[in-house]
């Protein structure tokens, strides 16, 4: 019985429509730095200083150059150059570019012609892709049955370096002949603010940690989340491991300063994922946690996540945000709730203080220390009691004499209200408010228990 | 937070019962685990609840937390023993300041009706303590809309709870023959989040719940009283030695209701107590009626005697 086929493969075209449809012209920049960083992380995970990625766009090019080490001829033809990561690939070392096809969707979805050269203490290499081309380019095989078949080819070439040799190990890629959107894009000044702020967060932890990364000759700076912390006041700690995973979780106050920088932070290796999340994502509003709210302004939370097996973290597809239905994620979860019932605890009691409450936010700021995330990484937390937060002293006399008073407000004909204070003799409408309700009770008996 | 200035607790005979079923079962229980444990509850100003724990079940280390406005000196005039140590604020804030991974029985007796309060204290708690300690807590089981008049409906419900509030829950999941079994669930859903998680990260415990008692004092709050118990998973339940008690593990809450018998009456009935023709006899020439007998032998081992004493 003879059987005929049906051509299941995609198309190349269609292979690079899906793969970059749902990305971002950002996300695939940000990916294309991820490979930078993880070169950094191979020479040292402690610092990256010394190091740099160039980024250079415009309406022609888009380029990026760094020294952070390159990658191997292997490893381009084992796993950047290959669609999917096979199975037998070595575990990507806290690295967050999981999905295979980080650095291939990246210059898909930006332009028609790209240059991938790269030189390590291996080897130094350089592929060159037309990708009309390359989306054409097919091959003859030998079928099963014995007949000539032609299908697609996915090969990339790739040509050895002996000459020209880069000042320092590293990558450069440049991508020409850039995709129409992109092209438009690349020339408008708000995408390039807009990227700017997406590298200064997504990579946060990357430039504390003393990479340098210029864009368009600009240097961006990393803000710094940091957490108040003294002797006495230290934040809600808890850290363990699950299923290849460690998770460090640690709570606490930060700066009144901007309300935008309050919530959580999610750092999956290193790499910010969710900044100043104030929604229910990181149980805001979820039982028994309150909505937030701008008596909360204080409250910093940061989770770690970190795993060599970067497919274990609980990333979206797009590596941007969380995916709060991963078993990870789910039971890590109760332990932030937990946090925040901590420290919430404390300040919801800062308001009763009244007009003092200002005051004492501003005393916290000025003196405690400031611990910044990368140090919180690292922070030695084994002299406290796990699961807790120990807040600064309130002064709990001042809270406890306030707490018994309430404040009456209400609005009055104004001829009627003016006739009254002079009558009363009052120097303001406060005080003719006092003296109104004092009248009032003493006049109907009301006494105090 | 201020009922002890409206009724001394001492005087209430269904919280009298109460706090008698609890002290059988929780003798009984903590003797199968040989640790030394700490009482956490709200000791108000007649620190009932301290008083007995302490003499009967022994325990040395007790936390009262306070969160009424009296007096710190009129809290301290009150406190009966110095092993209690009061602790002046809202329970989320104070129970922070207990070492709760110490062997713990928590009561919790809220005066008020279910609030936020009890689930973020049920978060502190189950986050912090080991297989052998109980949680317990009691509150006024009402849930109801006041501008209505009405029970709460699941909306309402929700709209104050979230997502704890069962997903089954029906249209009068508050009325007062369902509320109790409406708060129970609340309670175990965010008890089981958090041990779920625990066991996701490497713990291998379980809760069992053991009471679920409901009551109305005379003209006074109707109330409903949780708890139970963290074990290991794999601990055998009957070696905590209660199941011979009619008022744990019960399926549906346990009502307590006391008759209301004469000194008298009392003395004569506990005479005649299991003695069939003499209870019948007793029925029929009209000395007491026959629920008021079954509701006295419930509860008899655990009903108060009140006598006017002059001092």
């Amino acid at each position: 019985m003879a059987y005929n086929t049906i051509d299941g493969n995609p198309t190349k075209k269609f292979f690079i429509e899906m793969i970059t449809r749902d990305i971002s012209i950002e996300d695939a920049i940000i990916d294309l730095l991820d490979n930078s960083i993880d070169g950094a992380n191979r020479i040292n995970s402690n610092s990256y200083t010394g190091l740099e990625i160039k980024i250079t766009i415009n309406r022609e090019i888009f380029k990026i150059e760094d020294n952070c080490g390159g990658f191997s001829l292997e490893t381009a033809q084992k796993y950047a150059f290959r669609f999917g990561r096979p199975d037998e690939a070595p575990k990507a070392q806290n690295t967050v570019g999981r999905f295979g096809i980080g650095m291939k969707r990246s210059l898909f979805k930006i332009g028609k012609e790209f240059v991938v050269e790269s030189q390590s203490i291996h080897d130094h290499f350089k592929i060159e892709v037309n990708v009309e081309e390359w989306s054409k380019k097919k091959r003859t095989i030998l079928t099963e049955e014995g007949n000539l078949d032609i299908i697609d080819d996915w090969s990339f070439n790739y040509q050895i370096m002996h000459e020209e040799k880069l000042s320092s190990d590293g990558t450069i890629i440049s991508i020409t002949n850039l995709n129409n959107e992109v092209r438009d894009l690349f020339a408008d000044n708000s995408f390039l603010n807009e990227l700017a702020n997406d590298i200064q967060k997504l990579l946060n932890f990357s430039l504390l940690k003393g990479i340098k990364i210029v864009l368009n000759g600009k240097e961006l700076l990393g803000k710094r989340i940091e957490l108040l912390m003294s002797d006495t006041v230290l934040p809600y700690f808890c850290e363990g491991t699950k299923d290849d995973v460690s998770y460090r979780i640690i709570a606490g106050l930060g700066e009144i300063g901007e309300p935008k920088d309050s919530g959580w932070y999610i750092y999956c290796n290193n790499r910010l994922v969710v900044e100043a999340d104030t929604s229910n994502i990181t149980g805001w509003g979820l039982t028994p946690n309150p909505k937030w709210h701008i008596d909360f302004v204080m409250f910093r939370g940061i989770l770690f996540l970190d795993s060599e097996e970067t497919m274990n973290l609980p990333l979206t597809t797009t590596k941007k945000g969380i995916d709060a239905t991963s078993d990870i994620y789910k039971a890590i979860f109760p332990i932030m709730q937990n946090a925040m019932v901590n420290v919430l605890a404390f300040l919801k009691q800062i308001p009763q203080m009244r007009d003092q409450a200002n005051y004492y936010r501003q005393m916290l700021c000025d003196n405690l220390n400031r611990i910044a995330a990368v140090e919180l990484k690292k922070f030695d937390f084994s002299q406290q009691a796990p699961k807790k937060f120990y807040p600064p002293e309130l002064d709990v006399e001042l809270i406890s004499q306030k707490k018994n008073t309430v404040r009456i407000a209400y609005d009055a004909n104004k001829t009627v209200a003016d006739n009254a204070k002079n009558h009363a003799g009052a120097s303001s409408y406060k005080e003719l408010g006092g003296i109104s309700f004092d009248y009032y009770i003493q006049m109907e008996d009301l006494k105090h228990e | 937070m201020n009922s002890p200035s409206v009724l001394n607790y001492e005087i209430r005979p269904c919280k009298y019962a109460e706090r008698k079923m609890l002290l059988v079962s929780l003798a009984r229980i903590i003797s199968g685990f040989k640790q030394l444990y700490q009482y956490v509850g709200f000791g108000g100003l007649s620190f009932t609840d301290f008083k007995l724990f302490h003499k009967e079940l022994y325990i040395n280390s007790m936390f009262s937390i306070e969160g009424g406005d009296f007096s710190q000196a009129r809290l301290n005039m009150n406190n009966p023993y110095s092993c209690i140590k009061i602790m002046q604020g809202m329970s989320t804030d104070m129970l922070q300041g207990i070492d709760l991974t110490r062997p713990s029985i928590i009561w919790l007796d809220y005066d008020d009706v279910l609030s936020m309060c009890v689930f973020k204290d049920i978060n502190i708690i189950f986050n912090s303590i080991l297989p052998g300690s109980l949680y317990l807590m009691s509150c006024n089981r009402q849930l109801r809309n006041e501008e209505k008049k009405q029970p709460l409906k699941p909306n309402e419900l929700r709209d104050l709870f979230g997502d704890i509030v069962p997903f089954e829950a029906e249209e009068n999941c508050c009325a007062d023959s369902n509320v109790s079994e409406t708060i129970r669930a609340m309670i175990m859903n965010s008890c089981n989040k958090i041990i779920e998680s625990r066991n996701k990260l490497g713990e291998n415990i379980k809760f069992l719940p053991l009471y679920n008692i409901k009551y109305e004092e005379n003209r006074g709050a109707r109330m409903y009283t949780f708890g139970g118990i963290l074990l290991p998973a794999d601990f055998d339940e009957s070696s905590l030695n209660i199941d011979d008690l009619e008022f744990v593990k019960t399926d549906k809450p346990y009502e307590i209701i006391i008759p209301n018998l004469t000194y008298r009456e009392t003395m004569y009935i506990n005479q005649i107590l299991g003695d069939n023709a003499k209870e019948a006899e007793a029925i029929k020439n009209g000395i007491i009626n026959e629920e008021d007998l079954i509701l006295f032998k419930k509860t008899y081992k655990f009903m108060p005697n009140f006598y006017d004493v002059r001092l």
